[in-house]
């Protein structure tokens, strides 16, 4: 039998009191044992899904449990550490004490807490500034320390809120080990980021929320499924118009919503065109597009190229990348414009249902 | 417990931080020292070595403790205390609320396993901790300097701590109330500061209006006073005017005649046989409608003041409880024997200060302690259960 899932939540909504529909009616299951990453666009309900799950904002409407106990439960907190965005740690307080006071705060024993923060300002190489007051740390410092402080208490699940934010390479690549080594200790981690690279490297599965809805999650093979394509480049450009002509049964027509979700912006894009078979191509001066994964399908488009004499330079296999998949996700399909950033107005989304 | 140890630790720390707390302690210090160097002789006041006679202030007329105890009343608990400690008390504490509550503080104290009403009145009672530590400290040295040099050990002193502590949380709670509204230092700070005129300017009003009311009564008692004496003049004069009127008996009949009842006179006869009769009562039915009114006034700024903290009449209390009337009953101001300026002195009816400052003095101490106590703490607690309802319910 599966272990009962880390977070799993259903039907969230949070509507504001100024009527802005930060949720809607969100559903997610989170595994035990994985690094879950959250994306979307500023507004996208992203900060409100945590804060609720840690009980610093009140859901309009949720059911659903966090570690097995019902969402809001204040004593499963104990078993969750929170790393919250633009977070402020007192200024009077030196590393270590920042340690000790949130270790305290849930409930942890002072022996443990002793040994703990010790251990952990360690792990963060902040060892140096144990004695020093927060008020002298750099962005960067404060982030590990923040790090340091959600492990305190060595939770079973750590939500971290862009834990990458304002932080240098070195500092990225040192809290992408950390989390690397959270999943190796069997924790559950919700990473909620912008950097959408750092998501990539260390999340096993993602989730994209767009105005208050998470539009789609799974794992990167999972979200990329069926939007493989091939690059075919040509030695010297090729009008599109002549290329079609090599093409037999080829019908031009505008490329719908969907068909090369992941790939390049339609910049330079001359024409594009579909066969029966349902397999798009896109055409640019350069390079043309093959939206299949089928090999055999590329190899005999690049037959008919040579046949009429045009020097093939490349032909490889693209897949879309998470910037990629986010960007599919916060573009209008209608229009290809970017959706606008921001929550919901609750009375729009009523006039619009 | 762990969490509570936690935040009581924090709270000691953020104090500990401030320099304010410091400044304000070592001020306290400071009056203390003061106190120290003041003493009481014979012939005066002394300071240090030196002496400065003082014909109305000296040991004949109140002993070295008392003095002492005076001092700490009036100087030390209602100047530096009640009036300079708790604006430096609210001036370091008016931010608590405001920065536990700013975005990325408030968030890593929720995430935490303790409920927010919890954590709402652990960090409300850690904020009184600041006046407590400062009367604390000050009130233990001050019992140690009158106990050194007024030889008399007075631990009524002590009880300066719940006494300031309560008044400093009347203006906390609101203080409370407005940073959560507000999240606002400055605002909070303010407008409690505002709040806490607008309770002296009512009280100082009232004060005004039960001084004009006793004024008052009193001008009516001693009027009352007059108006039996010159009754009783008025009626033996009559009775000697009618003796004299009456024909002289027989001899012979004299010594079996019984002796004549006591004419009893009406109002009107006597009036018309004492000119000033008619005068003073006119004056005391003008007076008992002023009486009236200055009734109604005190009665109306009663109910209004009613549902409002009692800050002044808290510090009265612990006044009244270190200074009784017989230990400065020996004492007389220079001053006091002249009206205390309430107007009406058209008359030659005189109400001294003396008379009047004990008259207000008894009209203190016969106020309820749970009238004075129960409204004040009745309005924190239903301040502090706005406040805590806010933030219990309030999206951070």
């Amino acid at each position: 039998m599966p272990p009962p899932p880390a977070i799993d939540l259903s039907h969230v909504s949070k509507t504001y009191k100024g009527k802005v529909q930060a949720l809607r009616d969100v559903s997610i299951r989170i595994h035990q044992g994985e690094v879950f990453g959250l994306l979307g666009p500023n507004g996208a309900g992203k900060s409100t899904l945590v804060k609720i799950l840690m009980t610093v904002i009140r859901p309009t409407r949720a059911s659903g449990t966090v570690l097995g106990a019902p969402v809001g439960d204040k004593a499963t907190l104990a078993r969750v550490g929170y790393l919250p965005e633009h977070h402020k740690f007192p200024e009077y307080l030196t590393g270590a004490q920042v340690l000790d006071f949130y270790g305290a705060m849930s409930k942890m024993p002072r022996a443990q807490r002793l040994s703990r923060a010790a251990e952990l300002l360690d792990t963060v190489g902040m060892t140096a500034w144990a004695a020093s007051p927060v008020k002298s740390y750099s962005k960067g410092m404060r982030q590990r320390l923040g790090i340091a402080q959600a492990l305190m208490h060595s939770p079973d699940l750590v939500v971290l809120d862009e834990p990458t934010d304002g932080v240098d390479p070195v500092g990225r690549r040192d809290i992408r080990g950390m989390v690397q080594r959270m999943r190796d200790e069997g924790k559950t981690v919700l990473l909620n980021s912008h950097l959408l690279s750092e998501l990539e490297m260390v999340c096993d599965r993602v989730g994209i929320m767009v105005k208050g809805k998470v539009t789609s999650i799974g794992t990167l093979d999972e979200l990329t499924l069926g939007q493989d394509f091939y690059i075919i480049e040509y030695l010297d450009p090729q009008p599109a118009a002549h290329i079609v002509s090599l093409l037999p049964g080829l019908t031009v027509e505008p490329r719908p919503a969907g068909a090369f979700a992941g790939a390049p912006r339609d910049d330079g894009v001359e024409l594009s065109g579909r066969w029966d078979t349902g397999v798009w191509v896109r055409l640019l001066a350069q390079s043309m597009h093959v939206g299949t994964a089928d090999l055999a399908t590329v190899w005999r488009v690049v037959d008919w190229l040579r046949r009429d004499g045009i020097m093939i330079k490349s032909v490889r296999q693209s897949r879309p990348t998470l910037e990629d998949l986010f960007i599919q996700a916060v573009t209008d399909p209608t229009t290809g414009k970017a959706l606008t950033p921001g929550a919901m107005d609750a009375k729009k989304v009523g006039a619009a249902s | 417990m762990t969490q509570t140890l936690a935040l009581l630790l924090d709270a000691y720390r953020e104090l500990h931080s401030k320099k304010l707390f410091w400044i304000t302690m070592l001020l306290s210090g400071l009056v203390v020292v003061s106190f120290g160097c003041v003493g009481i002789t014979e012939h005066g006041v002394s300071v240090l070595v030196w002496e400065i006679p003082v014909e109305f202030f000296n040991s004949r007329v109140m002993s070295p403790a008392t003095f002492y105890k005076l001092l700490f009343a009036n100087l030390g608990i209602s100047f530096w205390l009640a009036w300079i400690g708790i604006v430096l008390a609210l001036i370091s504490t008016a931010g608590m609320f405001p920065d536990f509550l700013a975005n990325g503080s408030i968030d890593l104290m929720l995430s935490r396993p303790i409920g927010r009403w919890r954590l709402f009145f652990t960090k409300y009672f850690m904020g009184l901790l600041f006046v407590t530590l400062q009367v604390g400290v000050f009130s233990l040295a001050s019992m140690l300097i009158i106990g050194i040099r007024g030889h008399s050990w007075e631990p009524s002193v002590l009880l300066a701590v719940p006494l300031v502590g309560l008044m400093f949380s009347y203006l906390f709670c609101v203080c409370t109330l407005l940073g959560i509204l507000t999240r606002s230092t400055i605002a909070a700070l303010l407008l409690t500061i505002l709040f806490w005129v607008f309770l002296f300017g009512l009280h100082t009003t009232n004060q005004v209006f039960v001084q004009l009311r006793e004024h008052t009564a009193a001008r009516i008692e001693v009027m009352q006073q007059r108006i039996q004496k010159m009754e009783r003049g008025t009626a033996l004069m009559l009775d000697k005017r009618a003796a004299a009127e009456k024909p002289p008996a027989d001899a012979s009949g004299s010594a079996a005649e019984p002796k004549p009842a006591p004419v009893t006179y009406t109002a009107a006869q006597l009036d018309e046989a004492n000119a000033l009769l008619p005068v003073i009562r006119t004056k005391l039915v003008a007076e008992q409608k002023d009486l009236r009114t200055w009734k109604r006034w005190t009665l109306g700024l009663g109910v209004a003041r009613a549902a409002l903290p009692k800050t002044a009449e808290t510090v009265e209390l612990l006044h009244n409880s270190l200074i009784k009337p017989q230990d400065i009953s020996r004492f007389k101001a220079p001053n006091e024997d002249e009206d205390p300026g309430l107007g009406r002195d058209d008359d030659d009816i005189h109400i001294s200060g003396r008379q009047m400052r004990q008259r207000m003095d008894e009209l203190s101490r016969a106020e309820p302690l749970s009238w004075i106590m129960g409204t004040s703490l009745g309005f924190e607690v239903v301040v502090v259960l706005i406040a805590g309802v806010i933030f219990s319910r309030r999206d951070f």
